[in-house]
């Protein structure tokens, strides 16, 4: 059986992402408890110097050198990695849970044959099988997930494995292979699934405005449970008593309209780190967990006690927020009497 | 193009997990929003067809009734007494023998399931039948060669992305605002069941993974779960917050 670890890289042309070094960093915990090797693979056109930069940190480096590949395209991911595993017989290969590695890697494990486990957050060896740990129904449970295949491929979640530190000095090395004719014209129906039809056009960065969220200090955070925009309108009336505060929300907010998507907090929105976190009405999906979890004191309000944001929480309190939120907006505005003697 | 042939793929969510004498059973959400789309693009190209197809125990047979209600011009019902919960490749293998005769151009679903959140079914479908795929897609338009499409990356940037036809788009929330069902289209339905078909019949695979055990996450942090009335949680934490400097000085409010 193999010993190796393969981890693809995610990057942007330019530079690796942060999120692979957190995946080396995960890989490294397997090897330990394995004694595998870890092997980093990186796909594009073009990219020795950012394969140099990695093995210059100490890592093996494999660089499948794809002419043409200038963006990121999912048919031609499946088709070199494929191509390259039908001859380095893998263990386990690492990619990473974000909107690129979930579009290639379900696709990948079906090509070669193995096991797909998604949004990975944990691993452990007990009684000679590897178990690995993601989230159900949604974010309530935890499950050990064992592969029965001897091939598995992972997509591990970002922000759960610190990213791994640089051993400079030790010994990396990179190697190139060249994978020509993915992207070369054929024949429509020429049995390569459509994937030399499809073209990428270009990349949009987001329009909207982040550093509202980025910068505040208190992020006052609405979920499913708001219910309708009187409530809303409160939050907005208690976000005014906090210092430097913005309101963000969960996507079903934004997808209601409620708030605009600039203000979601998650893996498909913005990831930020408060002073303070209030979830009001949050259930806590991973997806969300992921894009708060660095708060530094989190309050969580809901009705519902087994909410999974309640064990991210340092306060937690069950109420309804219809009856909870003109009571707390009474408070604040009594409190403010108070304090100028009015 | 003068027609489309789209399959749309659901799953039942439980309302209640954990619950058992709640067994409320409905669409999971993102499913919701590839149905509209399949549905838009018959509003589009009227000859086109709408199929929704669900994998699962009875339960499914509810959520199929809702798509046919909303729209759809058929519905299948994969029956399966017991899905390997933790398995997609399952899941899309059973869809793929179900599809793969049938000449779909166009294959919708969910970006993922609200409760397990994996995210697969859809590009191994895809991979089952050799066709292209794009997941966490958030604009579709049908194009003179195929479809015109943005994905979703983190953060609300978006690639642009020109696909051709047959293939798979797993849909983001937000793609559309998704109809409620029609009374004429509910009585329909009504005349016009799912058709049922046997999990066995369709030659599912050996499981590739499994779950071997299952427990509640851990606290990350301490949590001070505050109690008393709701006036006097409400006192205590602003009394926290307060102490914490989270709070403005009384008098910039005023």
């Amino acid at each position: 059986m193999s010993q190796q670890i393969y981890v693809i890289a995610q990057h942007d042309g330019d530079k690796i992402s942060l999120v692979t070094l957190e995946l080396l960093a995960f890989a490294r915990q397997v090897q330990n408890s394995q004694s595998f090797s870890v092997t980093l693979i990186i796909v594009g056109e073009g990219l020795s110097s950012l394969a140099r930069g990695m093995a210059d940190q100490g890592i093996s480096v494999i660089l499948l050198d794809v002419p043409g590949l200038t963006h990121y395209h999912g048919g031609v991911y499946k088709q070199v990695l494929s191509d390259f595993f039908a001859i380095h017989e893998p263990a386990l290969i690492c990619t990473a849970h974000t909107a690129q590695g979930m579009d290639y890697s379900p696709g990948l494990a079906v090509q070669l044959k193995a096991a797909h486990i998604s949004g990975v957050q944990g691993v452990e060896m007990k009684d000679g099988i590897i178990n690995f740990l993601r989230a159900m129904d949604n974010g309530k449970q935890m499950a050990w997930i064992s592969p029965v295949t001897d091939r598995v491929v992972l997509s591990v979640r970002p922000g759960v494995y610190k990213p791994l530190l640089p051993e400079f000095g030790a010994m990396g090395s990179v190697s190139v292979l060249h994978m020509g004719g993915c992207l070369e014209p054929s024949d429509p129906g020429a049995g390569d699934g459509g994937i030399k039809q499809i073209k990428f056009k270009g990349l949009k960065q987001s329009q909207m405005d982040v550093k509202g969220l980025s910068e505040a200090q208190a992020i006052i955070a609405v979920g499913n449970g708001i219910g309708d925009d009187e409530n809303l309108a409160i939050i907005h009336d208690i976000a005014a008593f906090f210092n430097k505060p913005a309101v963000g929300g969960s996507r079903i907010v934004c997808d209601r309209g409620q708030l605009c998507y600039g203000q979601q907090v998650g893996l498909t929105g913005s990831v930020v780190a408060p002073k303070l976190y209030m979830a009001w009405g949050i259930s806590g999906a991973a997806q969300h967990i992921a894009g708060m979890e660095q708060s530094e004191f989190v309050v969580s309000i809901n009705k519902d006690a087994t909410a999974p944001m309640m064990n991210m929480a340092d306060v937690c309190i069950v109420e309804d927020l219809n009856q909870f939120l003109p009571l707390c907006l009474a408070s604040l505005q009594f409190s403010g009497d108070e304090g100028t003697g009015c | 193009m003068f027609l489309l042939k789209i399959l749309v793929c659901t799953k039942a969510i439980n309302e209640n997990p954990g619950e058992i004498h709640l067994d409320e059973t409905r669409m999971n959400l993102f499913d919701g929003f590839a149905l509209e789309q399949g549905l838009l693009f018959r509003d589009t190209l009227k000859e086109s067809i709408v199929d929704v197809i669900c994998v699962g125990t009875e339960n499914a047979s509810e959520i199929l009734t809702r798509a046919l209600g909303m729209g759809a011009d058929q519905a299948i019902h994969i029956n399966s007494e017991a899905p390997p919960l933790y398995d997609p490749f399952y899941t899309a293998s059973l869809i793929a023998a179900h599809a793969r005769h049938k000449a779909y151009d166009l294959i919708l679903t969910g970006v993922m399931s609200e409760d397990l959140m994996q995210g697969q079914v859809g590009p191994m479908v895809a991979e089952l039948l050799s066709v292209p795929c794009a997941t966490s897609v958030i604009s579709a338009h049908l194009s003179r060669e195929g479809i015109d499409l943005e994905r979703e990356l983190e953060g609300g940037a978006r690639e642009s992305w020109e696909f051709v036809l047959p293939c798979v788009l797993t849909v983001q929330s937000g793609i559309n605002t998704p109809r409620y069902p029609s009374l004429s289209c509910m009585l329909r339905a009504a005349r016009n069941p799912a058709t049922c078909i046997q999990a066995e019949t369709l030659n599912p695979p050996e499981m590739r993974q499994v779950i071997t055990r299952v427990s509640v996450p851990e606290k990350q942090r301490n949590a001070l779960v505050l109690g008393g009335t709701s006036e006097e949680k409400a006192l205590k934490l602003f009394k926290i917050l307060k102490e914490k400097g989270f709070l403005r000085e009384n008098k910039e409010m005023v």
